[in-house]
């Protein structure tokens, strides 16, 4: 499974995560998506980040922290589709949701602890 | 893509778990920071549209929603919101005017159109497109072109209008190719490719202008595929235009003022007083035309003639020697 695309994939995905850790955004990301598919050609990696502190009550962060959280931004740059979840009911969601993909009736998740 | 009704209905749901997400996410931090709210929504509003695109498109409502034809421009200062209505003007007036008269010109009435400079009143008319939508960021044209009339097929312009709109696509795809395919492909003569190749040369962006480039797609596109044209399709298709197109003659007349040292001789005394011809011909041609001086004769000619249809220079081909009587 380690093509090029997958190990440019990791790599963008470890500096995100990095970046994200750094910032003290999040506690926990879900990957799914081709990326943790036996796919040899992974297009993208999904994401859905559980955001904690001051991001996921509304209050004032510095910009460079909240484009991690935009997900135009990190599919752009870290070819990331990021779904953003302020409490466990969303993320919940979005567990259940991948967990019933149309076109892979089996597969698993990644699960990282950021902090 | 949904591939059957098992996938169709997980789709359903899959559609409703994103927008209860959604919906839990607005609780939960609209009201703190809606501008936060805006930003973590973006994931969540994506996956909702490329399921509904998917659903549309299984339950066959894509296709209903397609435009007839979608123009899109970018460029500088084109993306205000909404655009300013002068712009939306200008560019339905020049489309207008370039689908009816390409329609014209591809239904067999280029002479009509350059005599009278203008498309009949109902094709003219039929171009006046509706305006299915218009969008923002770059300016985003969607026109809807009027339906065909089952009752009563013989008002329909709709076929004539398409006609038109594809020969003007075929143009803009095709300026870079020396010789368009699609000229066969059209079963039109080189003339009407001409003028068709010089309507579309007006729809392109002008060098240096605010629009850069536009991009055409929608139903009516289908079998060229999306079209995308700038300032340098302009030129390109202006050149086209230009290229003169030959038709072959025969001309009765007497041979007159032969230039043998720039080989050019005028046709003069034609049947039915029709005006003298000016001719260059070829070396090979010197001694026939040194025999045919002052004698009336039978001249096979090449007529090239421009985009409007005005010949631009003749060349005598051969030339036989008729009866004096």
């Amino acid at each position: 499974m380690g093509s090029e695309r997958r190990l440019d994939l990791k790599e963008k995905l470890t500096s995100y995560v990095h970046e994200v850790r750094q910032w003290g955004l999040a506690q926990v990301a879900i990957i799914d998506g081709s990326f943790v598919s036996g796919k040899p050609r992974p297009s993208d990696i999904d994401v859905a980040l559980l955001v904690v502190g001051p991001a996921a009550l509304g209050a004032e962060i510095p910009p460079a922290a909240e484009s991690l959280l935009s997900q135009r931004y990190t599919f752009k740059r870290f070819a990331i589709d990021l779904k953003v979840c302020v409490n466990g009911t969303q993320l919940d969601k979005w567990i259940e949701e991948w967990t019933e993909a149309r076109d892979c009736p089996a597969k698993g998740m990644v699960r990282v602890v950021i902090s | 893509m949904i591939r059957n009704d098992q996938e169709f209905c997980a789709a359903q749901r899959q559609l409703e778990r994103v927008e209860a997400a959604l919906r839990d996410l607005h609780e939960a931090l609209y009201d703190k920071n809606p501008q936060r709210f805006e930003l973590f929504a973006e994931g969540y509003v994506a996956d909702i549209a490329r399921i509904r695109a998917e659903i549309d498109q299984y339950v066959g409502l894509s296709d209903a929603l397609v435009p007839d034809l979608e123009l899109r421009m970018k460029g500088r200062a084109m993306g205000g919101v909404p655009p300013p209505v002068s712009v939306l003007a200008r560019v339905s007036e020049h489309w207008r005017a370039a689908v009816s008269k390409a329609a014209t010109a591809v239904g067999g009435q280029l002479d009509l159109l350059l005599e009278t400079g203008r498309a009949p009143a109902p094709l003219s008319s039929a171009c006046d497109f509706g305006l299915a939508s218009v969008g923002g960021g770059s300016v985003t044209l969607r026109l809807r072109i009027p339906a065909e009339v089952a009752l009563f097929p013989e008002l329909s312009t709709r076929g004539a209008v398409v006609k038109g709109l594809r020969a003007l696509a075929l143009a803009l795809r095709w300026a870079d190719a020396s010789e368009p395919p699609e000229a066969r492909q059209l079963s039109v003569d080189k003339r009407v490719w001409s003028y068709v190749s010089a309507e579309a040369a007006k729809l392109c962006p002008r060098p240096h202008s605010a629009l850069e480039t536009v991009d055409l797609s929608g139903r009516v596109l289908d079998g060229i595929g999306p079209v995308r044209f700038s300032a340098g399709t302009r030129s390109r298709l202006l050149k086209l235009a230009a290229a003169p197109t030959e038709h072959p003659e025969t001309m009765e007349g007497r041979i007159r003022a032969v230039d043998l040292d720039k080989r050019k001789v005028v046709i003069r005394d034609r049947v039915d007083d029709q005006p003298d011809v000016g001719c260059a011909y070829g070396a090979s041609l010197d001694d026939d035309v040194r025999r045919a001086l002052d004698r009336r004769v039978h001249a096979s000619v090449l007529v090239d003639t421009g985009p409007d249809g005005r010949p631009i220079r003749t060349r005598l081909m051969a030339v036989d020697l008729a009866d004096e009587s």
